[in-house]
Formats: C-alpha cells, structure tokens, sequence
C-alpha cells in the first residue's frame, strides 16, 4: 500500500480536528440545553425528569383514587364487599339485552331474522349459552350468522365467542336457515353499576 | 513554533485525521441519540408535566371539599346497608314481600303471565368472607317482553342506596371528569347528587337535577349530565317510580337485600319468555 500523499493528509487532518472542535463545542454548549427542562427553578435531564414525572403521576393517581372514594357513596366494609359482589358478575340484563339487540340488528329491516331460542348464563363458569336460528334470508342465512357472532364480540363483556360449524338446512318448505349454538365466555364486568 | 518532525509527516497527520473523524462520529452520534430523547421522551414529558400539576391541584382542592361532606352523608347511608342490605338475620321475609310487590305490579302491567313462589334453601357460610352468610333462593316465571328486563334489573341492583349505585362506572367517571374540567369546588354539588337516596331521586327527580346542574353549567358538564339522566337513571326512574316505588318505599321493601344471580335460563315461546332463575341473599355472619 503506497503511503498518503501529504495534499490529502493536511487537509483530512484539518478537517476532522475542526469538525471535532465544533461538536464538542456543541456537546458542551447546545446538548445540555436541549437533553434538560427547567422545572421550578431546577434543570432536568433524562432520568431526573422521568423519575419527576413518574412521581408527579402516581401523586395524581392517589388523589384522584382518594376523590373518587370520597365521592362515591359507601366506604364502609359492607358497602366495599357489596361493590365487589356486584363487580364480580356482568349484568345480566344488560348482557341480555345486547344480545337481544345485536340479534334484531343483524339484519337491516328484518328484526325476525336473527331468532333466539334460549339464553343460559352460568355465573360460575362466567359463560353465557345461546341457541338459535337464522331465518328468513334465503342462502345468506350463514353469512347473517357469522355477522351476528362478529356483533356478539363487540358487547364490551364478552371475551370470546365459541361456536361449532356453520350449518345451513333446508326446512320442508325449502327455505334455508342456519340453527345455531353459541357459547359466549364473559369477562369481568365493567358495566355493572 | 518547534514541531517535531514526525508529526509533520503525512503518514502521522493521515492518521490524526481517522482518529478524529472516529471521534467526529461518535460525537455525532451522541447528538443524535440527544435530539431522539428530546423528541421521543423529553419534549413530550416536559409538555405534559405543567397540566398534570394543575390536575393535581385541582384533586387535592376536591378531595378537601368532598372529605368535609362525606363525613356528614356516611352515616344514614350506612345504617340503611347494615339494616336492610346486609341484615343480620338471615330469614328472608322482606325479599319474599318484595317479590310479592314486584308480581303484583307486573301482573297490572300485564308484562307477567305468572309467577312461582320464592323457593328458599338453608342458609350457608360464604367461601372467601367468613363475615357473611349466603341463602340459596330460586324462582320460575313466564313474562311478557318487557317483564323479563325489570326482573333482571332489581336483581342486578339488589343492595342500591344511592343514586350512585344504579349509575355505570364510566358514568360516574365521566360525570368527575367533566366536572374536574368546569369548576373543582363543584364536586361537592356532585357527590351529594350521587349520594342522594335512590328512591327519594326517582320519587322526584328534578330538584336534584337542577341543584346539580346550578353548579356545573357549563355545555361539556350539562351533556353529560343529559346523557346520564336519559340513559341509566331513566331506567331506574322507569322500573323504581310510580306506584311501585311508592309501594317498596310504604312497606319499607327498598334497599333491597344484597343479591347475586347465580344462574339464569331464559327460554322463548312467541313472545312469552320462561325465566328460570337461581340466586343467592346474602347476610352479615352473627359473631
């Protein structure tokens, strides 16, 4: 390898020594005013001020916890275990009512379409069992029923919907329809009053 | 100035130079992690600290304001869960009158066809709370639409006092919220609302209203509030006014004893719903 010509090696030189001169120039002059905030008379850097944040949110946090638990009524243990039995269960007249909602909604002027036969809520097991059919809607009936499932798993409390195969059967009549049965897992609740 | 000779040479000078662009680029790359940190975690901190302070002042003037009034509400809200919600007796004859008073109502709405008699099991200990006891109870019914939604509804309110207590959560939530955004020292108009006695609320609602929305006028506050009173308050004003509430509040039925709805089945035949319910009253443990 032939050794540097000197009309490039002065020049290189000079170069990174100025570039060097102005970035520790910058490092020690523009960094610190843009890495720290003025707070209270006080500058802050990185970890100071995530920790100063952090601090200043869980402060908030407590007071706004403390506030609602004066506002709402009850802090006696009674009325903490019966807000918690309460919590611990979704309403069931509220889920009755979506299902029953999303069930007339399924399809747009055809409120019958959607027709359900049985709810059977299970506390324990968190789950809500339904059996119905799809009506009314010629060949679509499947598509109607899977638009049905794909409401049902937007009602807030409802985790997962289980669902065996999609069927479609032909009544004597010859009109289609699709029976169904759902098992709806439910979350806990955060409707519940 | 005497510069030795072998600085001078542009093998050496060469050198330097790479050592400093080496160095060039670390310090560059230190300012680029500088700006990176001032724009991903700096700027927007420092932007979001001086309106988390005022929130912060602005909590601690409600929680001033609304220790002084929760200190004079708790009491009578207390005795009405000790008494009625969480007896001490754990025989049931006021849930037995209240079904009686709830079949009689629906029966005049004709949103009931028919109703069994409340089947009540022996009274057990609770699993998880040694301090509370638990009665199996069960009922069948055939209802009307319409009918099926009230019975759910008073099981799923067993226990409500207050206003408070037929409210959502996310209501409540929003109604502090817009009221933390209008006028801080407003939450005590809003906490006596929310501490109102359900029953008394529903009997008549508007005095209440209004007292609240006196103190809170502003349009983000108001439509929230509307929401509220059209949404799950008019709910409890549709199923606890009228005659009905006048009759729970004359035979001294309401608050309802703490329920919880252990399973349910709902069957359709046209439009008569078959309800099938299992649940459980609960009571205070007698130490």
């Amino acid at each position: 390898m032939s050794s540097p010509d000197a009309r490039i090696a002065f020049p290189l030189f000079a170069f990174a020594a100025a570039l060097v001169c102005a970035l520790l120039l910058s490092r020690l002059l523009f960094l610190p005013r843009l890495a720290g905030v003025r707070l209270h008379g006080e500058t802050m850097y990185g970890s100071s001020l995530t920790r100063f944040y952090a601090d200043l949110r869980d402060r908030v946090d407590a007071q706004e916890e403390a506030r609602n638990h004066l506002v709402l009524p009850g802090r006696d243990p009674l009325s903490l275990f019966l807000r918690r039995l309460r919590r611990s269960d979704v309403s069931t007249a509220l889920l009755f009512a979506a299902v029953a909602r999303g069930a007339e909604n399924a399809v747009r002027d055809r409120p019958d379409a959607v027709f359900l036969e049985s709810f059977h809520y299970d506390a324990a097991g968190r789950t809500l069992a339904l059996a119905g059919d799809v009506r009314h809607v010629g060949p679509r009936s499947m598509t109607v029923l899977a638009e049905f499932i794909e409401t049902l798993q937007r009602i807030p409390f409802v985790d997962a919907v289980e669902h065996q195969r999609f069927l479609r059967e032909e009544d004597a009549s010859g009109a289609f329809h699709s029976p169904f049965s759902l098992l709806l897992r439910l979350r806990s609740s955060s409707v519940l009053p | 100035m005497n510069v030795p000779s072998f600085l001078r040479h542009p093998v050496t000078l060469y050198l330097f130079g790479c050592v400093l662009l080496l160095f060039s680029a670390f310090l560059l790359a230190e300012h680029a992690a500088a700006v990176r940190q001032f724009t991903t975690l700096t700027f927007p901190l420092a932007a979001e600290i001086p309106s988390l302070e005022r929130r912060l002042r602005v909590l601690e003037d409600q929680v001033q304001a609304a220790e002084l009034q929760a200190m004079l509400a708790e009491a009578a809200e207390e005795e009405a869960v000790r008494v009625f919600v969480f007896p001490s007796d754990p025989a049931v004859p006021r849930l037995v009158a209240f079904f009686d008073v709830l079949r009689d109502d629906l029966l005049s709405q004709r949103l009931l066809l028919d109703m069994s008699e409340l089947t009540v099991g022996e009274a057990s200990g609770v699993a998880d709370s040694p301090d509370f006891r638990r009665v199996p109870l069960s009922l069948t019914a055939r209802l009307r639409p319409g009918g099926l939604e009230r019975v759910l509804w008073f099981l799923d309110h067993a226990g409500a006092v207050t206003v408070a207590d037929v409210l959502l959560p996310e209501e409540i939530d929003l109604l502090l919220l817009r009221a933390e955004e209008e006028n801080p020292s407003s939450i005590v108009a809003l906490e006596q609302f929310l501490s109102t006695d359900v029953l008394r609320y529903v009997r008549e609602p508007k005095p209440f209203e209004e007292q609240v929305q006196r103190s809170l006028v502003g349009d983000g506050f108001r439509v929230a509030f509307a929401g509220v009173r059209d949404g799950y308050l008019a709910t409890a004003r549709s199923f606890l006014g009228g005659r009905f509430g006048m009759a729970l509040e004359k035979e001294r039925l309401w608050p309802l004893r703490a329920m919880r709805i252990l399973r349910s089945d709902v069957r359709m035949d046209g439009d008569v719903h078959h309800l099938s319910l299992d649940f459980e009253a609960y009571s205070r443990a007698e130490s």
